[in-house]
C-alpha cells in the first residue's frame, strides 16, 4: 500500500491542531499588543503580520527554508538544541501552518477589541480592576465571538495548508504527507477517484469542528442579547 | 455546563493524543527527493529493496522538481535527487551540492501519438496508424483538432514543438492545434474525446489511456526526455546510500519502470 | 470629607486645556461649554486615563496626580465612580454581576453579597437583579449603572454627558435619582453636559468652559446677572426658560 491514509488524517489533525492552539496563544497576545500598548513600530508589525496572507504559499514556503533550513537562524538554533534538523519534520509543518494562519487570527481577535466600547473598559477600571482584571473579566469575554471566529478561521487554514508545507516539511509518506499533500500525490499520479474520496472524508471532519465551534460559540450571545431563561 | 467544558478541553488534548501515533523514530534515515511523477515505480522499487535487503530506513519526498532543488540548496538533508529532467542536476552540481560523476540515467520517457476512437472518423483515423508515417497522419484532412502541451510553459509541449518543427509541419498545422497548459491537462482532453489526436508521455499513456491507441514517434524527432539521477554531496558521505543507489539502477528496477511506461535510462 | 483641587495643565492640537477649580465634599458642579471644548477630556484626565503634561490632582488627603513629585495614580486606584450616557452596563454580566464588579477581590464573598443585596433592594432593582442589561429598561438601567458606581463608595463621582440622548421623562427620573443619591453621599460630583435643562436645579455651581479655559465659576444666578464675558451668556443659554430668574 502506498498511501497510508489513516496517517495521513491523523498528521493533518495533528498539525492543524497544535497550530492553532499556538496561534490562539501568540494571536490573542499580538492582538492586544497592537490594540491597546501600540508599541513603536506597531504599523510595521502589522503589515508583518498581514503579510502571509497575500504572498503565494510558495514564497511563504521560500521564506521558511531560509528561516528553518540549516544555515537558517531557527534552523540552526534546532540543530544546535536537538542534534536534528527542523526541515522535513511534521514540526515544519506546524511551523508552515502556524505561519499561514497567524494573520487570520490577529485580525479577528483585533477587530474584536477595538468593537469593544471604551466606556466598559473605563467603567471597569473606575471599579478598581487593573488591566489585567479588566482584560480577563470584560475584554476577552465579550471578544469571545470574534476569537473564536478566528480559531475556526486558523483551523481551516491550517488543514488546507499546502504550498508552504511542501517546501519545508516535504512530502515524505509516512512522516509529513498531510491530507492536502497525500491529495496532490493521488491526483499527479491520475488516481482520482481515490482522490476525490479522501476530499469527501476531509471535508466531512472539517465540517464537524466547525460544527462544534459554532455550537460552543453560540450559546452565550443568546443570553446576552435578552433572551431569558 | 460541564458537558461543554469537557468537550472543549478534550478537543485541545486531542492533537497531543495524536502526538503518539506520529512521533518520528530516532535513527536518521536515508531520504530520496524524486519527483513526483516518479512516485509510483519508486514505491515499488522500495518494497522490493525491503524484501531482498535488511537495509537501513529510506524516506521519500515526492514534489515538483523546481521545489526539490530548493530545499537541496537551502541545506535540505537529501541524501539522493532524483528530478524529472537533467537541468536541476546539473544546477546543483555547478553548486558543488551533487556529487561529481555521479550522475546516471535513471529512466527515460517517450513520446507518443494518441488517437480517441470516437465514432466512424475516429476509427478511420486510428486505422491509419499501422500503415501510414506521423507526418500523413498529421496532415490528413479527418484530423480536425490535435492537443498538446504548450510549448511556451510544459516540456512536454516543448517536445511536441521539436517534432512538429523537425517535420516541418508547424505553420500547417496551425489551424489544428490546441494547447492545454500541462501534461495533464493533455490527457484530460484525450480522454474526454475533446480531440482527434495528441502528443503525450508515453507514461501518462500507460496510466490513463491505455484504452486508446497509440503510434511511437521516432526519436531523433526530440531531444532524449531523460531522468536523471544523482548522489548529494551529503549522501556520499553516509552509509547505505550507495548500496540503494546502485538497486535504483538495476536490472529489477528497470523493470519495474517500464512496467509504468518509462523505458530505459540512456 | 473629600475635596476636589485641580490644577492642570494639557497642551493639544487645537488649543491648550489649563484649568484651576476645586469642588468641596457635598458640591455638584456642572462643567459646560460648546461641544469639543475639552469636557470630556477634563473627566479623563481626572479618571486617569489620560495624562496632563503638569499640574496637580487632589482629593481630600489623596494626591492623584503630582507632576513635581512624580505621582500618577492609576485609573483604577483613584477611586472615581463614573457613569456614562449609555450607562457602559457590562452586558455578558446579570445586573447582580454588574452591581458586585467593584466588589470583586476587594471584599469577602458573605459580606459582599449582603451588600448586593442592600444595594439592588436600595435602587430598587432587585427584581431585575438576574437579568442581563439588555433585558432591562431604560430607568432600570440608570439605577444599575448608580448602584454599581456608589457600591465601592468612591470618594468622587463623574457624570459624562449623562442624559443628552435620553427622552425627557428618563432625563427627568435621573435627576431625581442623581438628587437621591446626592442627599446620601457626602462627596463632590462633577457633572459634564451641554444642555442645562433640568441639569441645572442639581447644580451647586457652574464652571463654564470655553477653548480648554474656564471662563467663569458660580452659581448659575451668578452667572446670570454677571457673566463675565459675552460667550457666557451664550453658553448658558435660555435658563430663563428652566428656572424662574426673577426672584432675587
Amino acid at each position: 500500500m502506498e498511501y497510508n491514509l489513516l496517517f495521513s488524517f491523523k498528521l493533518s489533525l495533528f498539525v492543524a491542531g497544535i497550530s492553532t492552539i499556538l496561534v490562539l496563544i501568540t494571536g490573542v497576545g499580538l492582538a492586544y499588543l497592537l490594540v491597546y500598548q501600540r508599541p513603536r513600530g506597531h504599523q510595521l508589525l502589522d503589515i508583518a503580520l498581514t503579510l502571509p496572507l497575500v504572498l503565494p504559499p510558495t514564497i511563504i514556503g521560500y521564506y521558511l527554508i531560509t528561516l528553518l533550513g540549516r544555515n537558517g537562524v531557527i534552523g540552526q538554533l534546532v540543530l544546535d538544541l536537538t542534534g536534528d534538523s527542523l526541515m522535513f519534520t511534521p514540526q515544519a509543518a506546524i511551523c508552515a501552518a502556524y505561519v499561514v494562519s497567524l494573520p487570520l487570527m490577529v485580525k479577528s481577535c483585533k477587530s474584536s477589541f477595538e468593537s469593544i466600547d471604551p466606556h466598559l473598559l473605563a467603567a471597569s477600571y473606575s471599579l478598581g480592576h487593573n488591566r489585567f482584571s479588566t482584560f480577563w473579566r470584560i475584554t476577552l469575554p465579550l471578544a469571545r465571538p470574534g476569537i473564536l471566529a478566528g480559531v475556526i478561521l486558523s483551523f481551516a487554514r491550517a488543514l488546507g495548508e499546502f504550498g508552504a508545507t511542501l517546501m519545508v516539511a516535504g512530502n515524505i509518506p509516512g512522516k509529513t504527507d498531510t491530507v492536502p499533500l497525500a491529495i496532490y500525490s493521488l491526483v499527479e499520479s491520475g488516481q482520482f477517484v481515490r482522490a476525490n474520496q479522501v476530499v469527501l472524508i476531509y471535508t466531512l471532519i472539517a465540517a464537524i469542528f466547525l460544527l462544534i465551534s459554532n455550537i460552543l460559540g453560540g450559546r452565550n450571545l443568546r443570553a446576552w442579547k435578552g433572551e431569558q431563561r | 455546563m460541564r458537558f461543554w467544558r469537557l468537550l472543549t478541553t478534550s478537543l485541545f488534548l486531542l492533537p497531543l493524543l495524536l502526538m503518539q501515533s506520529v512521533g518520528h523514530s530516532r535513527q536518521s534515515p536515508i531520504l530520496v527527493s524524486a519527483a513526483i511523477s516518479l512516485r509510483r515505480p519508486l514505491m515499488e522499487i522500495y518494497q522490493l529493496y525491503k524484501q531482498q535487503s535488511k537495509e537501513r530506513h529510506i524516506q521519500f519526498n515526492f514534489a515538483s522538481s523546481g521545489a526539490l532543488k530548493m530545499q537541496i540548496e537551502h541545506g535540505g538533508a537529501v541524501d539522493i535527487f532524483a528530478p524529472a529532467s537533467p537541468q536541476y542536476l546539473d544546477l546543483l552540481e555547478k553548486k558543488g551540492l551533487i556529487h561529481l560523476k555521479g550522475k546516471r540515467p535513471l529512466a527515460a520517457n517517450r513520446l507518443l501519438l494518441i488517437s480517441t476512437l470516437v465514432g466512424d472518423r475516429g476509427k478511420k483515423i486510428a486505422s491509419m496508424f499501422k500503415g501510414r508515417s506521423v507526418q500523413e497522419i498529421l496532415l490528413d484532412k479527418r484530423v480536425k483538432r490535435i492537443v498538446v502541451g504548450d510549448p511556451r510553459t510544459v516540456p512536454v509541449g516543448q517536445y511536441a514543438h521539436q517534432v512538429f518543427k523537425r517535420l516541418k509541419l508547424w505553420p500547417q498545422l496551425q489551424d489544428k492545434i490546441v494547447f492545454a497548459n500541462n501534461a495533464r491537462q493533455v490527457v484530460e482532453y484525450l480522454r474526454r474525446n475533446e480531440v482527434d489526436l495528441g502528443l503525450v508521455y508515453a507514461t501518462d499513456w500507460q496510466r490513463l489511456l491505455s484504452h486508446l491507441p497509440y503510434r511511437e514517434i521516432s526519436a531523433d524527432l526530440y531531444t532524449p526526455i531523460e531522468y536523471p539521477i544523482g548522489v548529494t554531496a551529503r549522501g556520499k558521505r553516509r552509509g547505505g546510500v550507495d548500496h540503494f543507489f546502485n538497486f535504483l539502477l538495476s536490472p529489477a528496477s528497470r523493470q519495474i519502470f517500464n512496467r509504468y511506461g518509462f523505458a530505459d535510462g540512456v | 470629607m473629600s475635596r476636589l483641587q485641580v490644577k492642570i495643565e494639557k497642551e493639544l492640537a487645537e488649543f491648550k486645556l489649563a484649568v484651576n477649580f476645586s469642588v468641596d465634599s457635598e458640591q455638584t458642579l456642572v462643567v459646560i461649554g460648546p461641544s469639543g471644548t475639552g469636557k470630556s477630556l477634563l473627566l479623563q484626565l481626572l479618571q486617569g486615563v489620560i495624562t496632563p503634561d503638569h499640574g496637580t490632582i487632589q482629593l481630600g488627603e489623596r494626591t492623584l496626580y503630582n507632576s513635581e513629585q512624580g505621582v500618577d495614580l492609576p485609573p483604577y486606584q483613584r477611586d472615581i465612580g463614573l457613569l456614562f450616557q449609555d450607562f457602559a452596563l457590562f452586558p455578558h454580566l446579570t445586573v447582580e454581576q454588574n452591581v458586585e464588579y467593584g466588589l470583586l477581590g476587594t471584599v469577602q464573598r458573605e459580606e459582599r453579597l449582603q451588600l448586593v443585596a442592600n444595594y439592588l433592594e436600595r435602587f430598587s432593582i432587585q427584581d431585575v437583579a438576574r437579568r442581563y442589561p439588555a433585558a432591562i429598561s431604560g430607568g432600570e438601567s440608570q439605577r444599575v449603572a448608580m448602584a454599581r458606581a456608589m457600591i465601592t463608595g468612591p470618594s468622587l463621582l463623574l457624570l459624562d454627558e449623562p442624559v443628552s440622548a435620553l427622552d425627557n421623562e428618563l432625563q427627568q427620573q435621573f435627576f431625581d435619582l442623581l438628587r437621591e443619591v446626592r442627599g446620601e453621599y457626602q462627596i463632590p460630583v462633577i457633572l459634564v453636559t451641554h444642555d442645562l435643562y433640568h441639569v441645572i436645579k442639581v447644580s451647586d455651581e457652574l464652571l463654564i468652559l470655553n477653548r480648554g479655559r474656564i471662563l467663569q465659576q458660580g452659581s448659575w444666578k451668578e452667572l446670570y446677572r454677571s457673566p463675565a464675558t459675552s460667550s457666557v451668556r451664550k453658553i448658558l443659554g435660555p435658563i430663563e426658560r428652566y428656572v424662574e430668574v426673577d426672584r432675587q
